[in-house]
């Protein structure tokens, strides 16, 4: 038995969060921060900030909120995965890769409808960046979560 | 203008954009409360959808951000499922984003009704339940009755619980003791 004794609670140490990046060509070339200022809606944003802040804390990203599993195919290779999420009435897709420890990297953002993707080479883009990324022509932007909005 | 600031105007000017903001926030907390909750209590999404009567479709569809349009029901249901309550409630905006701020899925845990002692024992006071929180964290918390024989006892560097009578179901394990 055990009763009768101290108990110390352990102060809780902090988790490390994720961290997101986008995919960019150069300083001033940022296809997904492109996408997120001038081709989604203002509730998009809201929703991809909200996605943000929400699945950094979370450990596990099978758990991420809107998370799809590798795509299959000729892709499972590269190991794309998809940030889901509705909006707008339209499927809003992040294309994206792990990279290190606890940081993700978006790709491309796009929309889906059935099997579909819009733009209609979002995969090879995809594809594409990911390659350039490994062959190291490419920079990584970090995207910051709005804790304050 | 800062983003911040642009934010602040819009929410001040557009009745739409103060919808956008609210609908995009829930859409995203309360599928992932509802996810929490779900592996919380280790279910799969077949065995929710039958503990609470809806489709597994369904239950897919709401842990998916802005996937479905809950309805007071519907949340009432889960939350009767999961054995917890519901907090519906008009707040700030400020209220709202600290809200946000402060979810962790992960730790997500509202205490099902057996656990729940504070609603058990009306008044106990607030850093009892915590202690009895944290006494049986990570194990099988003992009966409600159990935990009112907790006694609690000042030391110096703080408060010791010590349990008048051994538990029923044996060792309970301590995250450290000295």
């Amino acid at each position: 038995m055990t009763y009768n004794k101290q108990v110390i609670a352990f102060e809780k140490l902090p988790r490390m969060l994720w961290r997101f990046f986008d995919f960019a060509y150069g300083p001033d070339s940022n296809p997904i921060k492109e996408w997120y200022d001038k081709e989604i809606s203002d509730e998009a944003r809201l929703y991809v900030d909200g996605l943000l802040k929400t699945n950094q804390k979370i450990e596990n990203p099978l758990n991420w909120m809107g998370f799809r599993k590798y795509l299959k195919g000729a892709l499972r290779p590269h190991k794309i995965w998809e940030l889901e999420f509705n909006c707008d009435a339209r499927q809003y897709r992040l294309l994206g890769i792990f990279r290190g420890e606890k940081i993700a990297v978006f790709l491309i953002g796009c929309y889906h409808k059935g099997s579909n993707y819009t733009p209609t080479n979002a995969l090879d883009t995809a594809v594409t960046r990911k390659k350039k990324l490994d062959q190291g022509g490419a920079q990584l932007h970090e995207r910051k979560i709005k804790t304050d909005q | 203008m800062s983003e911040r600031s642009k934010l602040i105007n819009k929410l001040r000017t557009s009745r739409d954009f103060r919808e956008s903001y609210t609908r995009a926030k829930l859409r995203v907390l309360v599928p992932s409360q509802l996810r929490a909750l779900r592996l919380r209590h280790s279910m799969s999404q077949p065995a929710l959808a039958a503990a609470s009567g809806m489709k597994q479709s369904r239950i897919s569809a709401m842990e998916q951000p802005g996937r479905t349009n809950f309805n007071l029901e519907t949340l009432v249901r889960i939350a009767a499922t999961f054995k917890v309550g519901l907090a519906v409630k008009f707040v700030p905006f400020s209220e709202m984003l600290r809200w946000e701020n402060e979810f962790n899925q992960d730790e997500f845990n509202p205490h099902a009704i057996e656990d729940d002692i504070e609603f058990q024992v009306p008044n106990i006071p607030k850093h009892v339940a915590e202690q009895f929180r944290a006494l049986v964290a990570g194990t099988t918390p003992p009966k409600i009755e159990e935990a009112v024989s907790i006694a609690i006892a000042p030391l110096a560097g703080g408060m010791v619980i010590q349990q008048s009578t051994p538990h029923s179901r044996g060792e309970v394990p301590q995250p450290i003791i000295q």
